[in-house]
């Protein structure tokens, strides 16, 4: 009888102890997770890379030509931080198109493939400032990539090198419209060499020509369209060059180490 | 006044004005007579856009977005947009929508102030792009302009002018289809 009362009292002094031991874990995830919840989640995302020593960035400026012809710069950072393989766009003070989300997407596969590495367990956030209220457009692509391989890489870049061009899943950096008005607004904020798409170097365009003649009785007239080639490089005052992928491009813009 | 010198002034003076309008008579009349209001047939032939060296004369068929141009074993395909190829296929059909069409209203235009359609030719291609002419004529005018094909083969199925294409370059770009 005696064994049995003590073997009742110790198995009710266990279960005590154990739900304790079990209501004062709840107790604390609950305050650790709920209570401090706002703190936990405004704390991975912050864009001071000194107070996050796991993030690293690159930023880069590509040259837009404003609705006056001016050109302007526009700041592109991609900051790389430990996550869930997400990619974010910061739309704090610009909203995108989505051809240009597009492009960052587009960007950070193209970044997955020329390094190797598997970016799930990795979020990378695109910022663009510009002095605009909506970007649009897949221009940028190849300068979003080459900033989110530099902020993998954590290296440098040229900040004399601008590029623009969009960027294909395999790397291949394509066509653009006004090359010409780019490579002067790229000049005009600094830029000391200018990277285009291959074949943009030069930039036809047309001229109507009309000519008109007499034979024999007949009043002859020709409307031909004569095309016109201008080699960027010469009318905006800056070395170019042209790339077709995005390996060539980063040749360009990482300094040496 | 003695009134023989008189008369014999006013003689040579007619002798003068006889002289005078014969003297311009000779002057304009040759214009007059090799000036024509409209250029002839035999005229036009010796122009330059009528030189067909080296073109050979098309069939013309059209799908969704492609215009095709037959001669002999050879078939040159254009590609264009679905609109154009409606255009020429309603052309080609004699159909004319509820409203006009940019293609009718040109032909409508021609017809109205007498431009007639001379022909088309395909000339040449560039980066994918194929450049052509059409030739027109009003009066003694000729006009030999440059066109999209696909424009000037609309222009063409509604005016029943031929379409030629550059022999070399049907060979070099056209489909082998005997």
């Amino acid at each position: 009888m005696k064994d049995l009362i003590a073997i009742f009292v110790v198995s009710v002094a266990i279960s005590y102890f154990l739900g304790g031991l079990m209501y004062s874990q709840t107790i604390y995830v609950y305050e650790e997770d709920i209570l401090d919840a706002p703190k936990m989640l405004l704390e991975p995302f912050s864009m001071d890379a000194s107070k996050n020593p796991n993030m690293t960035q690159a930023t880069v400026i590509v040259p837009a030509v404003d609705q006056d012809g001016n050109g302007v710069p526009t700041k592109l950072e991609v900051q790389v931080v430990p996550g869930t393989g997400k990619a974010l766009v910061n739309i704090d003070k610009l909203l995108f198109w989505v051809d240009t989300q597009n492009s960052m997407r587009t960007a950070r596969r193209v970044a997955e493939n020329v390094m190797d590495i598997n970016l799930s367990k990795t979020d990378i956030v695109y910022t663009i400032t510009a002095n605009a209220s909506v970007v649009e457009g897949p221009s940028a692509g190849a300068a979003l990539t080459v900033a989110t391989i530099a902020a993998l890489l954590n290296r440098e870049l040229d900040k004399g090198v601008m590029i623009t061009g969009t960027i294909s899943p395999d790397g291949t950096i394509g066509p653009i419209g006004g090359a010409l008005e780019k490579a002067k607004a790229a000049k005009s904020i600094g830029a000391e060499k200018f990277l285009v798409p291959k074949g943009q170097s030069v930039e036809i365009s047309y001229k109507q020509e009309r000519k008109c003649e007499k034979i024999g009785f007949a009043d002859y007239c020709t409307i031909e369209t004569i095309p016109l080639r201008t080699d960027i490089g010469d009318e905006a005052g800056i070395p170019i060059v042209e790339v077709e992928n995005i390996n060539d491009a980063l040749k360009y813009f990482l300094l040496e180490e | 006044m003695d009134n023989n010198f008189v008369i014999s002034v006013l003689i040579v003076m007619f002798f003068f004005a006889i002289g005078f309008m014969a003297a311009s008579l000779m002057i304009v009349a040759p214009n007059n007579e090799q000036a024509p209001l409209s250029l002839t047939g035999a005229m036009i032939q010796q122009l330059p856009c009528m030189d067909l060296t080296n073109y050979v004369e098309t069939e013309i068929t059209v799908d969704a977005t492609n215009i095709y141009l037959r001669s002999g074993c050879y078939m040159l395909a254009m590609t264009t947009n679905e609109l154009q190829t409606f255009s020429i296929s309603n052309g080609m059909n004699g159909i004319r929508g509820p409203r006009p069409a940019t293609h009718d209203v040109i032909t409508d235009l021609m017809e109205i102030f007498e431009i007639e359609p001379l022909l088309v030719k395909i000339e040449s291609m560039n980066q994918g792009t194929y450049f052509s002419k059409l030739a027109v004529t009003q009066g003694t005018k000729v006009l030999d302009m440059d066109i999209r094909p696909s424009d000037a083969i609309a222009i063409a199925v509604r005016t029943n002018i031929p379409v030629w294409v550059n022999k070399t370059l049907l060979e070099d770009n056209g489909e082998f289809v005997c």
